[in-house]
């Protein structure tokens, strides 16, 4: 019986994280301008990644959580409200950092010329979709 | 699907040679900057995946510390042989892990062994002992000169594999 409560629980999460791969490959195949998408856990921990090198996923992880807890950081010494999103330029890429409903965050790494408004229209699309599925897998 | 991802962290006060260790492990080469807030490194320990968390040791990031460690599967606490305020100042450190980690193994370092200054064998025995963690191992290296590094990581891969090390304090 805790055997099959086992893999029924195990099924589920594997479900939902082919849900979301295949939403994120989705993505990045209508919006060209993603580079890769990581959604992590807020102490660096991927959950789901649009890549399948793991080297990239585990420092986009890492960054997002990082980006995160600094930014947040700030904007309490600053007296500045809670933060909604972080975006980094930077010459060949933008980063945009997304906290969704304190559980897990959001990494879209994206050529710099892609408008910022797409991305964050297709960003917040995403989150919707997923966050059901991702709020489960994070449990 | 995604591999496991280990996440390892390493503290202790600035300038003990937490970056030094990582960088002599992964490049031959040590380091003479201070980390700003946190630095991470990627790493692959046999087959498992392992990312290395190296925190700076000045008081300024401490903040930052304290939402980052969480989900750490090692701690490797750094102290500099040299200075033996850095080794009693483990007990500061061992505050914030039991704060906001828990019950997470830990091996203690100490670094710096080059410099032939040790501290007395009792007071380390008595201090390691009395430190709220559970410690592993402990172990002295020398960032400077590689002695011991390498054994430093490949205690690290086999704790994360099979939850033993081979050198735990006597």
């Amino acid at each position: 019986m805790g055997v099959f409560r086992m893999s029924a629980i195990r099924d589920a999460y594997l479900a939902n994280l082919s849900q979301v791969q295949n939403i994120l490959k989705k993505l990045l195949f209508v919006n060209k301008g993603i580079k890769a998408i990581v959604i992590s856990s807020f102490d660096g921990t991927p959950l789901v990644s649009s890549t399948s090198d793991p080297r990239s996923t585990a420092l986009l992880a890492a960054i997002a959580a990082t980006l995160h807890n600094v930014a947040e950081k700030a904007g309490n010494v600053a007296g500045s409200g809670g933060l909604k999103k972080i975006v980094a330029h930077y010459v060949n890429d933008k980063i945009i950092v997304i906290a969704v409903n304190h559980s897990y965050n959001v990494l879209v790494r994206a050529s710099e010329e892609t408008p910022l408004g797409v991305i964050l229209r297709d960003l917040f699309m995403l989150i919707d979709k997923i966050h059901k599925l991702v709020t489960s897998i994070s449990r | 699907m995604l591999q496991a991802i280990k996440k390892v962290v390493f503290l202790g006060d600035g300038g003990v040679g937490k970056t030094s260790l990582i960088r002599r492990f992964l490049e031959n080469k040590t380091s003479n900057e201070i980390t700003v807030g946190v630095d991470f490194r990627y790493v692959k320990l046999n087959d498992t995946i392992v990312v290395l968390w190296d925190f700076s040791g000045q008081e300024r990031f401490r903040a930052l510390i304290e939402n980052l460690v969480s989900g750490a599967s090692l701690i490797v606490m750094v102290f500099d042989l040299s200075r033996s305020k850095t080794f009693f100042n483990l007990f500061k450190w061992a505050e914030i892990i039991q704060r906001y980690l828990g019950d997470v193994p830990v091996i203690i370092v100490g670094n710096k062994k080059d410099l032939d200054a040790r501290l007395e064998e009792n007071v380390l025995k008595d201090t390691l002992s009395q430190l709220p963690l559970r410690v592993v191992a402990y172990l002295e290296t020398s960032a400077k000169t590689g002695e011991n590094v390498s054994t430093l990581f490949s205690m690290i891969s086999k704790f994360l594999r099979t939850k033993k090390v081979t050198a735990p304090i006597s």
